[in-house]
């Protein structure tokens, strides 16, 4: 099993450092314009330099604090919502609709109307994440609670549970698995939001702006490098969730009881 | 003393009543050992989740030591036939546990229920293991644990073992006997199988394909039952011949 992870873990790394020689090889032989396809090293100094001078970092953490908070109001407003399904059919059904209309919905579609309610700034950033985040929550959670085992529901009932200890004791960590798949497509939504709705009117939310508006502007003043060195800071920051929180989380919880899906 | 006293429940089924239980009366004396027996389709299940409170009866009541049922509760702990009865993210102990903390138990009569209990069913040694790790007879046994430890007036078992290989299946009936003669709970069993009903039982209630009693038959065979002993074929014969419509 560790044999398995680890010879996984060298065949992945081993295919990055192929692309990345693949990358410099193409870069240095000036196939395209430098300007344009800065080689690795470049995107490599860039980004260096953007993490000591710290602004980069900067960046990163405005846009992480964006999505964050995004994504704990739509995880509240998920389970609360997914519960609320559960109990009244009625709520059921206006989800369903509800959902039919506005998953589809591109979140940046909806900008110009988030300016016009919420101004520009943090709470048009945060309504596109909530907007993109809250539909494809709220169809894994209630999948996850609709497959909860009958005899779950029963034996919690049977010893004394009710409304919300039923929904902490038994619903949340028996529909576990798919509560985590759901926040994962949320989190991934959540960054392609933030993003592109940063991009759009990033700096004039008061604050620098962040990750979205830097990939913005480094494109703006024709530093290619720097726009490459941002796309490898949501990389590795995207990359550090998923192996290092989702894995442990799934690790401590899911795996260990025997509950993968 | 539990009291059933002619109910009847009905379900719709593709939008017609169906009648699953018809007029159903029967006593249930404190510490005894009732099987509820019947072909598949009589109702079996369905009176047992009446009683322990999570289906609503159509008509009729029942009196639990003079208390009218409505609802689950703790005094009925249901003891079911599925493996996943058991809490997946919950180890062996905390899933006994939990049931007690969430009824107001303090740790230390907590801690000493929990082991007293999984002692009794032989799996103090498991204490630790998560229900994926255990064999299919180890998670009833906890299962078992969990009900008992809430010292419930009346234990529900709903063909607990019918997943089980026979030989597991006969070395928990065993323990649930060794078990019931100790503690003298109330047990009601419910079973599809003749030869279980007559190891475990005191009385036998027969239900029919319509859901009616059809007869209720004592079993005062000499304790420990085994197939070949003077009497059983006999009572054998009998409850087959009531199976039969």
């Amino acid at each position: 099993m560790a044999n398995k992870s680890k010879a996984a873990f060298y065949q992945k790394a081993l295919f990055v450092l192929i692309l990345m020689l693949l990358w410099e090889t193409v870069a240095r032989m000036e196939f395209f314009n430098p300007t344009v396809f800065p080689s690795v090293t470049s995107i490599i100094a860039a980004f260096l330099k953007g993490v000591a001078s710290g602004l980069l970092v900067e960046k990163t953490v405005y846009s992480l604090y964006l999505i964050l908070k995004g994504l704990i109001l739509s995880l509240l407003a998920a389970i609360l919502l997914s519960s609320l399904a559960m109990g009244f059919r009625t709520v059921e059904n206006i989800l369903d609709i509800l959902n039919s209309i506005l998953h589809p919905l591109p979140g940046i579609a909806l900008l110009p109307v988030a300016i016009l309610w919420f101004g520009i700034g943090e709470g048009s950033i945060i309504f596109i994440i909530i907007h993109s985040v809250l539909w494809p929550m709220v169809v894994n959670f209630m999948t996850g609670f609709k497959t909860i085992p009958r005899i779950h529901l029963d034996v919690g009932e049977n010893i004394g549970l009710k409304g919300l200890h039923l929904l902490w004791g038994v619903m949340l960590p028996a529909s576990l698995p798919y509560l985590l798949s759901g926040i994962k497509i949320a989190w991934a939504r959540a960054w392609r939001a933030v993003i592109a709705a940063e991009m759009v009117f990033g700096a004039a939310s008061g604050s620098a702006g962040g990750l979205g508006w830097h990939i913005y502007m480094t494109r703006y003043m024709f530093d290619m490098a720097g726009t490459f060195a941002a796309l490898l800071a949501i990389i590795i920051v995207g990359i550090g969730v998923e192996e290092l929180l989702f894995k442990n989380i799934e690790k401590f919880t899911v795996v260990k009881w025997g509950m993968t899906i | 003393m539990l009291k059933v006293d002619k109910i009847n429940k009905a379900f719709t089924v593709n939008g017609s009543e169906k009648n699953i239980l018809n007029n159903i009366t029967f006593t249930i004396e404190a510490g005894e050992f009732v099987c509820i027996l019947g072909p598949s389709g009589s109702g079996k299940t369905t009176l047992l989740r009446c009683i322990g409170g999570f289906e609503a009866l159509t008509n009729g009541n029942m009196l639990l030591d003079g208390q009218s049922i409505s609802r689950p509760g703790i005094d009925r702990i249901m003891v079911f036939q599925g493996f996943e009865q058991l809490f997946g993210w919950k180890t062996v102990e905390a899933n006994v546990e939990y049931p007690l903390k969430i009824n107001q138990i303090d740790k230390g009569n907590r801690q000493e229920l929990v082991r007293k209990y999984l002692s009794m069913v032989g799996l103090e040694n498991y204490k630790t293991y998560y229900p994926h790790q255990l064999s299919g007879g180890m998670k009833q046994r906890a299962a078992i644990a969990r009900a008992l430890a809430l010292e419930p007036r009346i234990l529900l078992m709903d063909e607990p073992f019918g997943n089980l290989d026979a030989q597991t299946r006969n070395s928990l009936q065993n323990e649930l006997l060794k078990i019931w003669s100790e503690l003298k709970t109330t047990i009601l069993f419910v079973t599809h199988d003749i030869e279980e009903a007559i190891i475990l039982s005191d009385r036998i209630l027969v239900l029919s394909t319509s859901g009616e009693v059809k007869s209720i038959i004592p079993n005062r065979l000499e304790r420990p039952r085994k197939p070949g002993n003077f009497g059983f074929a006999e009572l054998w014969d009998l409850l087959y011949s009531q199976l039969g419509d």
